[in-house]
């Protein structure tokens, strides 16, 4: 990851690699320097130099001998253990979410946030609208903080009823029919015409993004 | 094939830079087939030009963990870890048996997560200075066990030292080397914490206390009173001398 010269500040990983590589063994001389280059570190110094000297001086207590395969095998099972959390933490930011909402931020700032009008964030949260133009998908990501792509997979996923939907018993619950997302802008009187013709202008889905969304 | 370069800044904004050798290792070893780089990595002479220091091997394990090759990988790591577990296990071993596989554990861990961590440049020190990186994280997981071994010790005994003994220590720090061979295979006689007060003093040379808060001491490292740090090495010498079977 680069980090601007001008404001690079080390870590304390960064700062014992360092002190590690400069001296042989942690003596008082080598860590009060240390100390003195990086007070804001003292007491992690500290620490981590009597971590240095116990390993450095005492010996073992009964030395085993050690079976070198299975010490590498038992390894070999930390580092796959390592790889399967990773791969699931992975797996799990690229997955969908289960709603277009942030937790603590209204539909409505959401919807003014990627040029929308709230009806039409809702009809992209139950997944009511096709043919839905890149440019949006993009917007409706940025402001979810997603990729595009994570957006498109929610999106082609089956449409939803309302989260807070409520019916009678004896009436099977109905989804509305896909609606093509210009018919949806041209139908949608709470947008004003700027931003209506706004997005009637975005095009098909396959249509490139313009010059200003591209940024 | 383009190397990738390291991205983690000095503390004077320069990035990292792996060495030159390292760079050319690398350069070959990704113009190999996986058959072929599966067989250079078994070669394990040091003097041989097929041979490809860790640093190298850190560099294609990221590689091919970002291309998905995970058999490649497994076998990479094997690589890695046969030169690398019998060392790290063998500094852990002052620990105790109880201890030291967990923190061989915590050891590796780190070492996986450092390497495997695509989206993060804090492992790039390892294709630097693979063996001072590896050296960084026992001494922080060393440090960390020490102090639950302490804990638990300290636990178990009450703070019943502080009786105001002036141990005979204080008045000089420096001990031999032939009493330093003496005393390093007697150690582990010593309870927790008079042992390690005891290390930091006669074998590191750090001082009781100081009113220096940039110099370290083992007063202020422990968070007890001088008094109590002498009664601890008071104890350690007896300890010691118990060891030797000197009952003065």
């Amino acid at each position: 990851m680069n980090r601007d010269p001008q404001t690079h500040e080390e870590t304390l990983t960064d700062v014992l690699n360092t002190f590690v590589a400069s001296t042989e063994e942690p003596t008082p001389a080598a860590l009060t320097a240390f100390i003195q280059r990086y007070p804001q570190f003292r007491q992690e110094l500290t620490d981590f130099a009597v971590g240095w000297s116990q390993s450095h001086w005492l010996a073992p207590s009964t030395p085993d001998p050690v079976d070198e395969g299975a010490l590498i095998e038992r390894a070999m099972g930390v580092v796959t253990s390592v790889l399967e959390r990773r791969q699931q933490q992975e797996a799990a930011v690229d997955s969908p979410p289960p709603r277009l909402a942030l937790a603590g931020v209204p539909i409505h700032h959401l919807a003014e946030s990627a040029g929308l009008s709230p009806a039409l964030w809702r009809k992209l949260d139950r997944r009511l609208l096709h043919s839905i133009p890149a440019q949006v998908v993009a917007r409706v990501a940025e402001v979810m903080r997603l990729s595009t792509e994570t957006i498109e997979r929610y999106l082609a996923q089956p449409a939803t009823l309302p989260a807070n939907a409520s019916y009678r018993a004896e009436r099977a619950p109905q989804l509305s029919e896909s609606e093509d997302f210009f018919d949806a802008v041209r139908g949608d009187l709470t947008l004003d015409d700027e931003r209506r013709q706004g997005l009637l202008v975005l095009g098909h889905p396959a249509a490139a993004p313009t010059d200003e969304e591209e940024g | 094939m383009t190397i990738r370069p390291l991205t983690r800044r000095r503390a004077n904004g320069s990035p990292y830079q792996r060495e030159e050798h390292v760079d050319v290792q690398i350069a070959a070893a990704l113009a190999l087939s996986p058959g072929d780089l599966v067989r250079r990595i078994a070669v394990r002479d040091v003097e041989s030009d097929a041979y490809l220091q860790e640093e190298c091997l850190v560099y294609l394990i990221r590689e091919h963990h970002r291309a998905d090759h995970r058999e490649l990988v497994d076998q990479l790591w094997r690589a890695l870890l046969r030169r690398s577990a019998k060392h790290i296990n063998g500094k852990l071993q002052s620990l105790g048996r109880d201890h030291v596989d967990d923190a061989f554990g915590d050891v590796v861990t780190e070492l996986a997560e450092e390497i495997l961590d695509l989206e993060d440049d804090r492992g790039d020190f390892l294709q630097v200075r693979f063996w001072f990186g590896v050296r960084r994280m026992i001494y922080s997981v060393f440090d960390h066990h020490s102090r639950q071994i302490n804990q638990s010790q300290r636990d178990l005994s009450s703070d019943k030292t502080d009786v105001g003994v002036m141990s005979e220590t204080t008045a000089d720090p420096s001990i031999s080397m032939e009493q330093r061979a003496l005393y390093l295979d007697g150690l582990n006689a010593i309870p927790e914490p008079q042992r390690t007060a005891f290390r930091l003093r006669h074998f590191d040379g750090w001082q009781i206390a100081t009113g220096d808060p940039d110099t370290p001491c083992i007063s202020r490292y422990f968070d007890k009173t001088p008094r109590t740090i002498r009664n601890w090495l008071n104890e350690a010498e007896q300890a010691l001398r118990a060891w030797r079977g000197d009952t003065r």
